[in-house]
């Protein structure tokens, strides 16, 4: 058994991600002379920065960006939303750790987290309900305040709504590092007459480094592979020229799946970008220590900067969680599509999607999907968290790799390549036919795809074990298994339950996979769906049916994240040995 | 305690594995073509030699509107002679429709453009339909019936729908415009005012995504003609937001982001219904294109007389006025007492003759031509650019009319292209002589468009240049 430590993470992600996408890109290998024909850039560049109108007797700012073409789009797009979105992370950053207490854990956590949870297709709703030139509520409070609007168009509006989006995510990768900075470091050079921003500057930034090459490199891989940004702006031409939007729904057609060499051109581009900006950022992405809360480390003091940075801190995060808010306010309310204000105050909502036999089972689906895929997340990252870091194979190395790869990977090339591969291979094996049996694939998927936010803390988290309990372990006798078991898993069960509960937000609110695989399967008590296909076909449907399928989001992410945790908890409590007691005591931290 | 652990990590691998095997047979989907379990008693008006049956029905209907079909299907005397158990829709892109059929996973085909019944037909995937009481009442209520080349009939048109257009009225007076009665009246270069202050008049979904987009783009080039038709098209281009969806069309004049967008009649009403009266379906003036919705028998299906049943209950009075109630189809009953009389009335004497088969030769190559020369991002910035200065000039006096409809004429004449080493115009009949390759050859369909594509950005480049000589 301890023989398969290795090879079962590097076989889990071989076949169930590299091999799928390797399949869709290798069509490109005939048309290679003709993909080449859709990079390009144009110069000089299509569109401008801004221009103003007056519509109405309304002076109306409209932000659109230039437009160099598809490739160099995806590119400036996904570096200016890096660097702004770190930018804006440091600045938020350094405000919370001038913070104590309650405060501290609500805008330095909380909020990010909140404003960082998914809402795919709803928060297209939500963008023009909050931006659009006429009556987007932050153009009706502009319009009465400041006499003028402000309207985000084309790829400026992409821009403004990744940063908002992202931000959020860097924001949680440099504050969860500054807060391990050695608060002696930073006492020492108060002591020595250090103030405000100097010891900002001089001390807090180049030891935080590492985590701003991270969120540098992790925040340009996912705008470069954005779909939500692009589809929100979409009506906008600058907006569909990116390399996301045009491969993703080149592929989807109301005339089927249909191979583009276009699209199969900029997978392939994407692909080649993200693995080499990880490469790139490599070094840093190995030693960057995973988030462990502990907001009792080190304490700055900004002096008279606190209140302006403050000030900048509350409207920027109040800005990155307004979506949120508003597709749960869509969740309690109803006719609010297209209005200022809603109809009515309801939990109407929520009742229909427990009521409705065809809500309800998604929402079983997904949480047993999420569940499912969690646990198989959870077994092969703690194999390969060991074998990466223990064993003293050539392969080692290869398998930390292989933890990190999945978040580089687009999902439209999985859910694509999942379903031309696998079918082709089962179509005469019902049980394993995608057509037939999704849910198999769906987990899979979902697996494989996000083993990076369950591995990555597992991992950061061994590296503070010391060997030494281990060795002593093995002297004993144990073998590898019962090692994980009675030493690893007890002591990494903290990071773990972040890692899973991370893991859950992004598998239930899994796109693209889940349309593609499961899209089809309608009507009946007994579908296979998840919701992410059921909201795509409610407000195919019907626009006004935002409000259910809010519902529906918001009660299947409750649903799913608490079902994984209890899971991992119960699972953890029984395959350790320790007991529901002891793993809870265990799962509010441990200091190695 | 070492046993007690092993036990338990037994018990526990025991709970996972059968937990997985349950959760698989739970979230399995209703396999497709297989038999029902049968039903524990028979209720008294089953023939006692029918087995209940489960139908699988592949569809291009939403999943709620299934559900509403099933309900009222199997609360009908129909179903139940004929031991209908359980209905089962999926909605399936079309390029699975042939695996369904050949592989027995389905029982019929329900609803979907001509093109594509007609294509099932013509493979082979569709069994005859030879049921002398099904062909009958078919032809009793005036239901097209196509045949197949062997005289066979393939497919009967169940209803109709219709597409027009619905526009915003909100949105039309910010720019004091009067509503259009058709889509030839946005050559008037007052449409274009939404263009000259940073907007769009319409929302157009690009056809390969849309069949009401491909519908209606079909509808003006066999109304206006080839050349003229194109040029109307490219004009459309210029003063829509490009959009991926009808349904997105649909939602952008709900909201009132957009003035105008193709809708069939279900979306229209839609559109109406979510924007509380601010949109409104329009039956455009001699341009409203009916299309049949279609029901068909999957070759393979294992379930033919429960399919059968199906069609039969479809064409009934029943039938008829569900799919007028609940996807506003207009049935070919009248359907009094309901919403849609009023637009059955108003329909009568603005149908366009619609030629299916003219267009199915040649609709393929039209559609990514126009995605290439019309709705590609980089060409519709420039095209915007181009018809935005035209139009300046014009409400300048710098240019007539007569020249404002011959910039029109040139922006949108087909184009001359090189693909593959020839060089050739996009007249009708090469796109008929390419319809078949550029729909199944990924490799030449790239290089037609990417040839298009090119072709119509210098041309857009030529006449600005020239426009901007002029002021």
């Amino acid at each position: 058994m301890s023989r398969l430590l290795l090879p079962t993470p590097i076989a889990f992600t071989t076949l169930l991600l590299i091999l799928p996408v390797a399949y869709v890109i290798g069509t490109l290998v005939v048309n290679v002379g003709s993909g080449l024909a859709y990079v390009y850039v144009k110069i000089p560049p299509d569109g401008e920065l801004y221009r103003v109108y007056h519509v109405g007797g309304t002076r109306v700012v409209a932000l659109t960006g230039y437009d160099f073409g598809p490739v160099a789009n995806t590119f400036i797009l996904a570096s200016i939303v890096s660097i702004v979105s770190t930018g804006l992370a440091l600045v938020t950053a350094v405000t919370c750790l001038s913070l104590r207490g309650p405060s501290r854990l609500l805008l330095g956590y909380i909020a990010p987290l909140v404003a960082s949870i998914p809402a795919p297709l709803i928060s297209a709703y939500a963008v023009i309900h909050l931006f659009h030139r006429d009556f987007g509520l932050v153009n009706v409070v502009l319009g009465e305040l400041l006499g003028f609007k402000i309207a985000l168009e084309g790829i400026a509006g992409v821009a403004v709504y990744q940063v908002l989006n992202f931000y959020p995510i860097a924001h949680l990768i440099v504050l969860s590092y500054m807060e391990l900075i050695d608060r002696s470091v930073v006492e020492v050079a108060y002591n020595l007459g250090g103030r405000g921003l100097g010891v900002v500057s001089r001390i807090v930034m180049p030891l935080a480094k590492p985590a701003i090459l991270v969120s540098l490199s992790l925040v340009f891989v996912l705008s470069a592979e954005d779909l939500s940004g692009p589809i929100a702006f979409s009506r906008y031409n600058s907006a569909r020229n990116l390399m996301s939007y045009i491969a993703y729904y080149d592929f989807v057609s109301e005339l089927g799946y249909t191979v583009s060499v276009r699209a199969v051109t900029y997978i392939a581009i994407l692909t080649v970008t993200a693995v080499v900006v990880f490469l790139v950022a490599w070094r840093h992405l190995k030693s960057y220590l995973y988030p462990v809360a502990s907001p009792t480390r080190i304490h700055l003091d900004l002096g008279l900067l606190k209140i302006p940075l403050l000030t900048a801190t509350l409207v920027l995060t109040s800005l990155a969680v307004l979506p949120t808010l508003l597709v749960v306010g869509y969740s309690l309310t109803e006719g609010w599509f297209g209005s200022r204000t809603p109809l009515g105050v309801t939990v109407d909502n929520y009742l229909r999607v427990v009521s409705n036999q065809y809500y309800a089972r998604a929402l079983a689906n997904t949480v047993a999907y999420t569940v499912i895929a969690v646990v198989i997340a959870a077994i092969i990252a703690h194999m390969a968290a060991y074998s990466s870091l223990r064993s003293n194979s050539r392969l080692s190395p290869l398998v930390e790799v292989l933890t990190v790869i999945p978040i580089v990977v687009p999902g439209i090339a999985v859910g694509i390549g999942y379903f031309h591969l696998f079918h082709s291979l089962f179509k005469s094996v019902p049980p394993l036919d995608p057509m037939v049996n999704p849910s198999l694939y769906l987990v899979l998927a979902y697996a494989s795809r996000r083993l990076t936010y369950t591995s990555r803390p597992i991992i950061a988290s061994l590296q503070k074990i010391p060997l030494s309990l281990e060795e002593q372990a093995l002297n004993l006798g144990a073998r590898a298994l019962r090692v994980i078991r009675t030493i690893i898993l007890p002591l990494t069960l903290n990071p773990m339950l972040v890692g899973v509960l991370l893991t859950a937000l992004h598998v239930s609110t899994e796109f693209s996979v889940s349309v593609v695989l499961a899209g089809a399967h309608g009507v009946s008590a007994s579908h296979p769906a998840p919701i992410t296909p059921v909201i795509l076909g409610a407000l195919t449907y019907n626009p006004l049916s935002i409000h259910v399928m809010s519902a529906l989001l918001i009660a299947t992410l409750v649903a799913s994240i608490t079902a994984s945790v209890a899971v991992m908890l119960v699972a953890s409590a029984i395959v350790s040995g320790l007991g529901l007691k002891g793993v809870l005591v265990l799962a509010r931290g441990v200091r190695v | 305690m070492a046993s007690l652990r092993v036990l338990a990590g037994i018990v526990v691998l025991v709970v996972v594995v059968a937990g997985l095997l349950v959760g698989f047979r739970l979230l399995q989907a209703p396999g497709e073509g297989e038999e029902a379990t049968r039903a524990p008693t028979a209720t008294a008006t089953e023939s006692p030699t029918r087995a209940p049956v489960r139908l699988t029905i592949v569809t291009r209907l939403a999943p709620e509107e299934g559900e509403a079909l099933r309900s009222r299907f199997l609360a009908s005397s129909i179903a139940k002679s004929y031991g209908i158990a359980d209905v089962v829709f999926l909605k399936e892109d079309v390029s699975k429709w042939p695996i369904y059929a050949s592989e027995g996973r389905a029982d019929l085909f329900l609803i979907g453009g001509y093109a594509v019944y007609k294509d099932l037909c013509d493979k082979g995937y569709l069994r005859p339909i030879r049921d002398p009481e099904v062909i009958s009442i078919a032809t009793s209520v005036g239901a097209q019936i196509y045949r197949g080349a062997d005289g066979s009939v393939c497919f009967i048109a169940v209803s109709r729908t219709i597409f027009s257009y619905t526009v915003n009225t909100v949105f039309l007076s910010k720019y004091n415009l009067p509503e259009p009665t058709s889509w030839g009246d946005l050559l008037n270069s007052i449409y274009s005012k939404p263009l000259l202050a940073g907007e769009a008049l319409v929302s157009y979904p690009k056809p390969s995504k849309s069949t009401t987009a491909a519908r209606v783009m079909q509808m003006i080039l066999q109304k206006y003609g080839w050349d003229e038709g194109w040029a109307l098209l490219t004009v459309v281009g210029a003063l829509s937001y490009i959009v991926e969806s009808s349904e997105k069309a649909r939602d952008d004049v709900a909201l009132g982001v957009s003035g105008m967008a193709p809708t069939v009649l279900v979306y229209g009403i839609r559109a109406e219904e979510a924007s509380g009266g601010k949109a409104r379906f329009v039956v455009a003036r001699s341009e409203v294109l009916p299309d049949v919705s279609p029901v068909a028998i999957a070759v393979n299906s294992r379930n033919v007389e429960a399919a059968l049943a199906f069609i039969k209950w479809l064409l009934s009075p029943e039938g008829q006025r569900a799919l007028a109630e609940l996807f506003y189809y207009l049935p070919y009953v009248k359907p009094e007492g309901t919403r849609l009389e009023d637009v059955y009335e108003r329909v009568k004497g603005n149908i366009f003759n619609y030629d299916p088969e003219d267009a199915a030769s040649w609709e393929r190559a039209a559609m990514y031509y126009f995605e290439a020369a019309i709705a590609d991002p980089d060409a519709n910035t420039l095209l915007k650019r181009v018809w935005a200065k035209a139009v300046e000039l014009y409400s300048r006096g710098v240019i007539s009319g007569d020249e404002l409809r011959s910039i029109a004429l040139r922006l949108g004449s087909p184009l001359t292209i090189t693909v593959e080493g020839r060089t050739v115009k996009f007249t009708k009949d090469y796109a008929m002589e390419i319809n078949k390759r550029v729909a199944e050859d990924a490799g030449f369909r790239s290089a037609f468009m990417s040839s298009v594509k090119r072709a119509a950005i210098e041309r857009y480049e030529g006449i600005l240049r020239l426009l901007e000589a002029r002021g």
